[in-house]
């Protein structure tokens, strides 16, 4: 008889225990939290060592949040300070839809659409993050643009000129 | 083998065979001593327990600082327990002191190398966070070829301590439990928080902002009001902010808080029309949870019309307070 009741109160304090052991424990870090993790980490060590490396990271990131535009940002830049504007223009792009009231954005585009000698671009994207404000960056929006207006005015001038020229021949 | 003893009834061993026995028994006594459990190590696990729950508690209490020094204290204790090892680097996993994190890792590498594959994760972000970069790069990599593998998150375990002590501890104190004072409510001047220009020229800042839209995720009620997007056209008083202005688009002033009756949002009735123009009292120039509040709800929000600038206009004038350039 006590035996019996000795092992009802065991296995019920068992219970009480494995039910307190499963309150406590709540689930870790989820799946994708931690490849999220993993590929910043690995981001990070590529970009300062292995530059080859990056790009593949930020594919993957990007398979994973494609909406980031910060993310495209980062990459924009990463792409467009290895020379590769066409690239950087286009993830200028994608982050310039994600997220089009961010004036930073709107200058990278300006800037890799300047490199790329697309100045009639580049000077919708400057005029753009002037109407934004707030720009956070060391570049003054006004200023890229005034620049920007005078690359379009030079090209402009030198077609006509080149116009011209066809014209007289 | 027993020679009687003259005039008793007890018999007597004779001198060898006596000394065979006796040393058999000390013998036997001694082994029964070396089995039982030493006073001086239950006293020792029992500390080990104490620093343990302590650790567990401060650990559950976020208290990673004291959690830390517990598992450590436990750790010199018990060297070779690998829970401990556990408790250390997860505890240190959420104050960042990844030094740590890496040597209770190492160490339970030494004790379990089979815990290699599982703690891949963790290992490589300590070194990656140590600028071990060369070292951390195949362990990350590891880390994701099972980063689907589900895991249980650390819960760190309370023992039970089930040693009767030798003196019972004495009963604690009784607490004589004062009356909880109620603080007075602060006394407001009724003028200062009336819905009025007047005060809300008091906001630290003022702008003249275009109507963007709302975001719609989540759901909107009477006291869950959405986040409006404002596009600033002109700060007439304050500090320069974003031209993006997110704003918490209240539907009630302060003084009226309470919702009429069948209240529903309508999105047609109750939005302004986009690229409309507003004159918004922010308070405190400081979003709370990423919006802007506006002075006493939707009283801070008033639509730009003639009169409303013009009263506006006098009041900054009046008071000196309009920024140089608006």
């Amino acid at each position: 008889m006590f035996s019996m009741i000795n092992r009802t109160a065991f296995s019920l304090a068992l219970a009480a225990a494995v039910l307190a052991g499963s309150a406590n424990a709540s689930w870790a870090e989820s799946a994708l939290a931690k490849k999220e993790t993993i590929h910043r980490c690995l981001l990070q060590i590529y970009v300062s060592q292995r530059k080859g490396e990056a790009a593949g990271e930020y594919n993957a990131l990007l398979a994973m949040k494609p909406a980031d535009g910060q993310l495209h940002y980062d990459y924009a830049n990463f792409l467009l300070r290895g020379g590769n504007n066409a690239a950087a223009a286009g993830q200028y792009r994608l982050a310039t839809k994600y997220q089009p009231r961010n004036a930073d954005f709107q200058i990278g585009l300006g800037n890799a659409l300047l490199h790329a000698k697309d100045y009639n671009g580049a000077v919708n994207a400057y005029r753009r993050a002037v109407e934004i404000g707030g720009a956070t960056g060391t570049q003054s929006p006004t200023d890229l643009l005034n620049r920007a207006l005078q690359y379009q005015q030079q090209q402009t001038n030198f077609e006509n000129y080149k116009k011209q020229q066809k014209d007289n021949e | 083998m027993f020679r009687k003893v003259p005039g008793s009834k007890k018999s007597r061993m004779n001198g060898m065979k006596r000394k065979v026995a006796m040393l058999a028994g000390a013998a036997t006594l001694l082994s029964l001593f070396l089995s039982m459990p030493q006073k001086a190590s239950a006293e020792e696990s029992v500390t080990l327990i104490r620093h343990s729950n302590k650790a567990a508690d401060y650990y559950n209490a976020g208290d990673y600082g004291r959690a830390r020094d517990e598992y450590r204290t436990a750790i010199g204790l018990s060297p070779k327990s690998v829970e401990y090892y556990e408790g250390l680097y997860n505890t240190c996993m959420h104050s960042q002191e990844w030094d740590q994190v890496a040597f209770a890792i190492e160490k339970i590498f030494e004790l379990e190398p089979k815990r290699q594959q599982s703690l891949a994760y963790e290992y490589g972000q300590a070194l990656f966070h140590l600028n071990k970069y060369d070292e951390a790069v195949p362990w990350l990599r590891k880390a994701l070829v099972q980063a689907d593998t589900p895991m249980v998150a650390f819960a760190p375990k309370i023992k039970q301590i089930d040693i009767v002590p030798a003196h019972p501890a004495p009963p604690p104190p009784v607490e004589v439990v004062k009356p909880v004072e109620i603080p007075k409510p602060i006394e407001i001047n009724p003028s200062d928080y009336a819905l009025s220009f007047d005060n809300a020229i008091k906001a630290e800042c003022i702008v003249l902002a275009e109507f963007e839209g709302i975001d719609k995720t989540g759901d909107i009620h009477w006291n869950h009001p959405p986040l409006a997007n404002f596009h600033i056209t002109k700060n007439l008083k304050g500090p320069p902010l974003n031209k993006a202005l997110p704003v918490k688009f209240e539907f009630h002033d302060n003084v009226n808080p309470s919702p009429p009756s069948g209240w529903k949002f309508n999105e047609k009735k109750m939005l302004p029309e986009k690229g409309s123009v507003w004159i918004l009292f922010i308070e405190f120039a400081v979003p709370k949870r990423g919006m802007f509040e506006t002075f006493q709800g939707s009283y801070g929000r008033q639509p730009a019309s003639d009169e409303n600038l013009n009263n506006l206009y006098l009041l900054l004038d009046k008071y000196n307070m309009r920024n140089q350039n608006s």
